[in-house]
């Protein structure tokens, strides 16, 4: 079977790379823009109170909408193709992200930051050298499950035209073709493997502090 | 005349429009270099009389001036920067290790790097934190006591003139304390700084203080020496929270240089001396056992500051003048050496 596989990729060497290429852009791109927006949303929230509910709320909502609704959502507001792919998958990744960031904020300590103002560090400075390093391993998770959700779930793109490796696995799904399905699969799982484990390990060295 | 690090004047806080004042009308002026104690139960408003000072509350009415200055006409962050503060859940940064705490404040003032590090260097020596062992370690690597330590060390980091401690040792054992308790008395001293010092301790009050205020419902009851406190407490509730301690307890907790009077030259060759910082536990001690007719107290370096005759102590209200008494106190003094 993998031998199969292997074979496969190697005759459709182009079709192969289009794919993983279409694939990695459309998470890279959603991971990028999810960030810029869920981060500072997350701070919004955590910071002022008018703002904490209405955006809590969406994104509570949002959370539990599978993603292939949002995708299949997305077809008669954004037609096919990519651009519908990357905003289902935005707003898949948003919540987790948002939460994280928000509870990264909340949770630290009240001493240190009591400390932080009593000492007469300005808002400007305990917000970049306390507060967003010690929010930053909760976000850091939040981005983690992200990522491994949106290159999960950019598979289901295909089902919209929006390329990458899910193109194999509906293809192996339609034919009961299992070598199609693994040429997709496989290295979905690795590329979701080989993030997570990265992250993991970027994680580890922020989050060095907390172990005694 | 001395100066006054801190002044209050009438100063009032509430938290909001319709409730009750946590603090109400204080006014209150603590002498520059003078350790003062503000001691009372939890909702008495002592911790946040201190924050009053370094305005992480704003007095609702009424005026705080540092050196004479007003200090709402003060740049807020310079003016917090000239105040260490330290606080009872250490409030160290997680993140950072014990030098980068250290160095928070120097960097921030744009020391150079030489500077920084000989000062980092300085302070943790100070604190009895070998820099070698410990510069480089995070605060979740440390003990309660060792944080502390290193709160006081980042509080003194730019040399602020004042201090304000809020319960800082109050969630350490009792010997982790009464160490860190005789390091602050002997860092006050040595660079004079004026220190401001909540706790809810009478034991610890008393032992630090030079003055203590007492509070309750956000109002000062007294604001005196400890001798006073205890024994000419200035009204009931003065007298509850101070009932507790028993005669001895009270002798154990006030210093000789309490109630140290003028030598007038002419002290037996063979008087028995103590120490300014022993307590007059310590100089009863010395009656009982020597039959001296005063105690002599010295500094440190073991100059004469003064002396404290048998009569003094007959000024202590409700003390039984008579040989009884003094088999009795002998047998206090020697139950609690033991206990």
């Amino acid at each position: 079977m993998i031998y199969k596989v292997i074979q496969y990729i190697s005759t459709h060497a182009d079709r192969f790379t289009d794919a993983l290429e279409t694939h990695l852009l459309l998470s890279g791109i959603t991971m990028v823009l999810v960030i810029l927006l869920a981060v500072p949303l997350g701070i919004l929230c955590a910071k002022k109170e008018s703002f904490e509910a209405p955006i809590m709320h969406v994104v509570n909502a949002l959370k539990v909408l599978p993603v292939l609704v949002l995708i299949v959502v997305m077809l008669p507001l954004l037609g096919v193709g990519f651009l519908p792919a990357l905003v289902a998958l935005l707003l898949q990744a948003i919540p987790i992200i948002v939460i994280n960031t928000y509870s990264g904020f909340k949770n630290i300590d009240p001493g240190v930051l009591e400390s932080a103002v009593g000492m007469g560090l300005s808002k400007k400075t305990i917000f970049w050298k306390v507060e967003f390093p010690l929010a930053m391993p909760l976000i850091l998770t939040g981005i983690r499950i992200g990522a491994i959700d949106v290159i999960a779930g950019a598979m289901l793109a295909s089902y919209i035209g929006g390329g990458g490796l899910g193109d194999f696995i509906v293809n192996g799904i339609d034919h009961s073709d299992h070598v199609m399905l693994m040429v997709g699969s496989i290295p979905i799982a690795f590329i979701a493997v080989v993030v997570d484990i990265s992250l993991a390990l970027v994680q580890r060295h922020l989050s060095r502090y907390q172990r005694s | 005349m001395a100066v006054n690090a801190i002044e209050l004047k009438n100063v009032s806080m509430r938290f909001g429009k319709d409730s009750k004042d946590v603090v109400k009308n204080v006014s209150i002026k603590i002498p520059e270099n003078s350790f003062v104690t503000v001691l009372g139960t939890s909702g008495s408003g002592k911790t946040t009389l201190i924050k009053l000072i370094n305005r992480l509350y704003e007095a609702t009415s009424g005026e705080i001036f540092f050196f004479g200055k007003n200090i709402r006409e003060l740049n807020v962050e310079n003016y917090r920067r000239q105040i260490g503060y330290v606080i009872q859940q250490s409030g160290l940064f997680p993140h950072m290790t014990v030098e980068q705490n250290v160095a928070v404040i120097p960097k921030m003032l744009k020391w150079d790097e030489k500077r920084t590090q000989s000062r980092v260097d300085e302070l943790l020596k100070l604190v009895r934190l070998p820099p070698a062992v410990f510069k480089n370690r995070f605060p979740s690597q440390l003990s309660g006591g060792q944080q502390q330590r290193v709160g006081i060390a980042r509080a003194l980091a730019a040399n602020p003139s004042v201090l304000l401690m809020d319960e800082p040792f109050g969630a350490l054992d009792a010997i982790t304390r009464q160490k860190l308790q005789a390091e602050i008395l002997e860092i006050q001293k040595r660079f004079r700084k004026t220190i401001l010092f909540v706790t809810h301790d009478v034991h610890e009050a008393f032992k630090l203080g030079e003055r203590t205020v007492i509070m309750k419902g956000g109002e000062i009851q007294q604001y005196d020496t400890p001798y006073n406190i205890l024994f000419h407490p200035a009204n009931e509730f003065v007298r509850r929270i101070v009932s507790s301690e028993n005669f001895v307890e009270k002798l154990r907790v006030l210093r000789a240089s309490s109630i140290v009077h003028p030598s007038d030259g002419i002290e037996a060759p063979d008087a028995p001396s103590v120490n300014a910082g022993d307590t007059l536990l310590d100089v009863l001690d010395q009656f009982l056992t020597t039959n001296a007719a005063a105690v002599l107290v010295t500094d440190k370096q073991g100059g004469l500051l003064g002396r404290i005759t048998w009569e003094q102590f007959r000024l202590i209200p409700g003390r039984p003048d008579s040989e009884i008494y003094r088999g009795a106190a002998l047998r206090a003094v020697k139950g609690v050496r033991q206990g």
